[in-house]
């Protein structure tokens, strides 16, 4: 009876893995290019950025490609994990019901979904980015090692805010609306796309404290300065995915049972 | 691990309850001249049929008694046994146990079946004593209570002083109710050299039933004192753990309709007044299945948990309870103003319109299940089958009772489950084979054998929305069932999939697992299937527990009722 000892962690991982899979293959079922979308999303935006905004912004941003999408990377990141963990307790409503899984699994799956989108969306990243230092207008540096972390630690953030929301969702299927308003705001507020130095001082104050922008300056100074992010900020950066999971995870513990009645 | 949880649960439960007693034992006299102090010893019981009647059975000894087997005989037309013991015979049943404190005491559930008078007896008791004898109490059958004679194996000299629970059928004036008259508490005194055992048989009263206010105290104590020797101290704290489980029901609830909370009026500690105090009227209509249920929703109605012991055979051999379910409730929260929005939401919160309705999919279900057997769930539709399924599985928590398995063992067998329309077969198999608890080698090495008893080559590329809806349960049922026999197997509706040649492969795969020594838990529409395959039968009806029994009886109950039903 080879499947019912103890559920081990590897078996979480493949089912995981598994729910994963399904979310990939199921977001692009109907296409052609199937899961290529994903390189080519952030490709064309960014042709599309670079184009609207890159004259506008000529003189503050230099390489403007790479400053645009490396925001948009960690923004894509954060905003899909977070929204698509909102929806994953309703949406595996009848799979709750019937298999003991821990609840976690179907938040992370999403999350992993995420992650994976993300290093899809990467690799059109790093095209460019050879590009860019190959023309020399940027040098590569072993700073680079440290987006890894960079990348963790936005996610863990990400996780926090969607083991929160999910249970959130459960109880108000309105949050799904209301979270993309916040979501909108919270884009605008990244600056992805415009130079902070055009913002009011009390702003450019303000989004030193939000930690999307956190994680996004840190592959900044990485990438387009080449330099070693200030320990202030991955203090920041390790903060927010601290407290934001440290809290989600209360909420998601706390309320957990409640939801199976709300389902 | 999780018994270990379990049993510190357990433990600071009966601290708690300790603690109660023994503070509400400083208050004993101002608990003895109010009213709702005393649950048991009273003139009369009332309990109308469908309701649900708590006897306590308590055994005590000025020599500690560590282990009881207790047969209590019963009239199987008006009562029906629920839980807290097992029937060893029609009408018999069996509680056994062990302890080491100077009270045991232990519990059975009866529900009123029908009108009339109804006799409970202990027909039999072995008790084993601290000092290691061994005390076998017997009363001949069929006869009388008052003048049975109760004899002793062993040398020294006996008596035994018992009394009866008097009878006395009412059907003139309240129709189906049953009424339970009992002047003074049954007892068996048994000497025994220096040792006096005393068995008792208390009854805490009905759980929604109508009581009689005037007769009430009277009779509280009255005969303890007469009979209970040296330890009727020791029984003090017990009367107090009855309104406890009892609460606010034990008011002579004005009018049904009240909807305030009935306050308690005695300085009860911890037993808290229940929200209504509700009467159900006698067979109530299935309508009022959310209201009736109330009266015993509250969740802080305390009851004790036992864990399960082992059905011991007539050979000797002990079978072990391997699913135990106790007073499992499971309430869900509907909303009654249809919110749909925050907007609205947030209205009405300021204006305190949100109300809830509580829907009760399960009351207070009680039942044993040892090891091999195979029980049938039958009931109407949403009679709380899945519900109760969910909760066997560990896929839902009960919001009261308990329910002690351990979930690890438990194999849920749900077609479908997690089936995904836009993937194909062939990855549907490792997701659903995933979720169920299948390892990736697993899946890999028995990947062909699901297909080949699924009679889905050539399909496996294909996307499962592609497919026939019998196709589907059809590779559901394989990948569900070839993880071969789990110890504990509920099956959900899977006997009626596919074809008939595929019902009877699927079929001959359940039996094969059945035989292999699992446990199994079938739910089916289908009495067929259910007589010829189970061993016991658990009828259960707007969430409560209707019959507890051999199939065929219960078969015919439940179509006795259909066809009842349908004349009206």
């Amino acid at each position: 009876m080879e499947k019912h000892e103890n559920p081990t962690r590897k078996q979480y991982i493949f089912v995981i893995r598994e729910l994963t899979n399904r979310e990939l293959k199921r977001k692009y079922s109907r296409s052609y290019l199937g899961v290529i979308w994903s390189v080519l999303n952030p490709l064309l935006t960014m042709i599309v950025m670079t184009v609207v905004f890159s004259y506008m912004f000529r003189r503050s941003i230099q390489n403007y490609p790479i400053y645009y999408l490396s925001g948009q990377l960690f923004w894509t990141l954060f905003s899909t994990a977070s929204n698509s963990s909102m929806s994953a307790l309703v949406d595996n409503r009848t799979l709750l019901l019937k298999v003991k899984l821990p609840k976690q699994t179907f938040v992370l799956s999403r999350v992993y979904t995420a992650l994976v989108n993300f290093l899809y969306s990467a690799i059109a990243f790093t095209l460019i980015y050879l590009f860019f230092v190959v023309q020399g207008k940027l040098t590569l540096t072993w700073w680079i090692l440290l987006i890894p972390i960079d990348v963790f630690f936005s996610l863990l953030f990400a996780m926090g805010i969607g083991y929160a929301l999910s249970i959130i969702y459960v109880f108000f299927a309105d949050m799904k609306y209301l979270y993309s308003v916040v979501l909108t705001f919270w884009m605008y507020f990244s600056a992805l796309f415009y130079p902070v130095t055009r913002l009011p001082i009390y702003l450019r104050y303000a989004i030193g404290y939000n930690p999307v922008y956190v994680s996004i300056v840190i592959a900044r100074r990485i990438f387009m300065e080449g330099v070693c992010p200030e320990i202030t900020l991955w203090i920041k950066l390790i903060a927010y995915a601290a407290i934001s999971l440290a809290l989600g995870y209360w909420v998601f513990k706390k309320y957990e049972n409640d939801v199976m009645a709300n389902l | 691990m999780k018994e270990k949880n379990q049993s510190v649960c357990a433990l600071t439960r009966l601290l708690a309850l300790l603690l109660t007693a023994a503070l509400l034992a400083g208050f004993a006299p101002c608990l003895a001249a109010s009213d709702t102090a005393v649950e048991f010893q009273k003139e009369s019981y009332q309990l109308a049929t469908g309701e649900n009647l708590t006897v306590g059975i308590a055994i005590t000894g000025s020599e500690p008694v560590t282990a009881y087997k207790i047969t209590v005989s019963y009239d199987v037309d008006k009562l029906q046994c629920v839980g807290g013991a097992k029937e060893s015979a029609e009408g018999e049943l069996t509680l056994s146990g062990e302890g080491s404190k100077t009270l045991l005491e232990t519990e059975i559930e009866f529900r009123g079946l029908s009108a009339g008078s109804v006799e409970l007896q202990i027909t039999e008791a072995t008790l084993t004593l601290k000092s290691g004898e061994v005390v076998r109490v017997t009363s001949a059958q069929n006869q009388v209570l008052d003048t049975a004679t109760v004899k002793l194996k062993g040398e020294t000299a006996e008596k035994v002083a018992q009394k009866e629970t008097d009878v006395e059928s009412d059907e003139g004036s309240t129709g189906s109710t049953i009424q339970i008259l009992g002047n003074e508490i049954p007892m068996f005194v048994v000497w025994i050299a220096a040792a006096v055992v005393v068995l008792l048989i208390v009854l805490l009263a009905a759980r929604s039933g109508r009581k009689k206010r005037g007769q009430k105290a009277k009779a509280a104590g009255k005969t303890k004192a007469k009979n209970a020797p040296a330890k009727a101290a020791e029984k003090k704290p017990q009367p107090e753990k009855a309104p406890a489980k009892q609460s606010a029901k034990s008011e002579p609830a004005p009018k049904a309709e009240t909807p305030k909370p009935v306050k308690e009026s005695a300085p009860a500690a911890e037993t808290k007044p229940e929200p209504k105090a509700e009467e159900k009227p006698a067979g109530a209509p299935a309508g009022e299945k959310a209201a009736a249920a109330d009266t015993q929703g509250g969740k802080k109605v305390r009851y004790r948990y036992v864990k399960p012991k082992p059905r011991v055979e007539e050979d000797g051999t002990e079978t072990p309870c391997i699913i135990s379910a106790q007073h499992v409730t499971m309430k869900y929260k509907v909303a009654t103003n249809n919110v749909s929005g925050l907007k609205e939401y947030m209205i009405k919160r300021v204006h305190n319109q949100i109300s809830h309705r509580d829907l009760l999919a399960l009351n207070d279900v009680n039942f044993d299940i040892y090891k091999g057997e195979v029980v049938g769930i039958i009931g109407r539709n949403g009679a709380g089958k899945s519900t109760l399924l969910r909760i066997v599985s560990g896929a839902l928590r009960p919001t009261a009772g308990r329910i002690f398995v351990d979930h690890s063992k438990v194999q849920l067998l749900t077609l479908g489950t997690g089936f995904d329309m836009e993937l194909t077969a062939r990855e549907n198999v490792y997701l659903n084979g995933s979720i169920i608890g299948y390892s990736q080698e697993f899946i890999d090495s028995h990947y062909d054998e699901i297909v080949e008893f699924a009679e889905l080559e050539g399909f496996m590329e294909e996307k499962v929305k592609n497919f026939s809806s019998g196709m589907v349960s059809r590779l559901g049922f394989a990948i569900a069932t070839t993880g071969g026999a789990a110890e504990i197997l509920i099956l959900d509706e899977v006997l009626s999939v596919g074809d008939e040649f595929f019902r009877k492969k699927s079929l001959a795969r359940v039996k094969e697992m059945i035989h292999s020594g699992s446990t199994v838990l079938l739910v089916s529409h289908s009495m067929a299937t259910v007589t010829e395959h189970c061993t016991k039968v658990i009828w259960l009806e707007h969430g409560e527990v209707q019959m507890i029994g051999p199939p065929k009886e219960v078969a015919r109950e439940y179509r006795k009722r259909g066809r009842e039903n349908a004349k009206k």
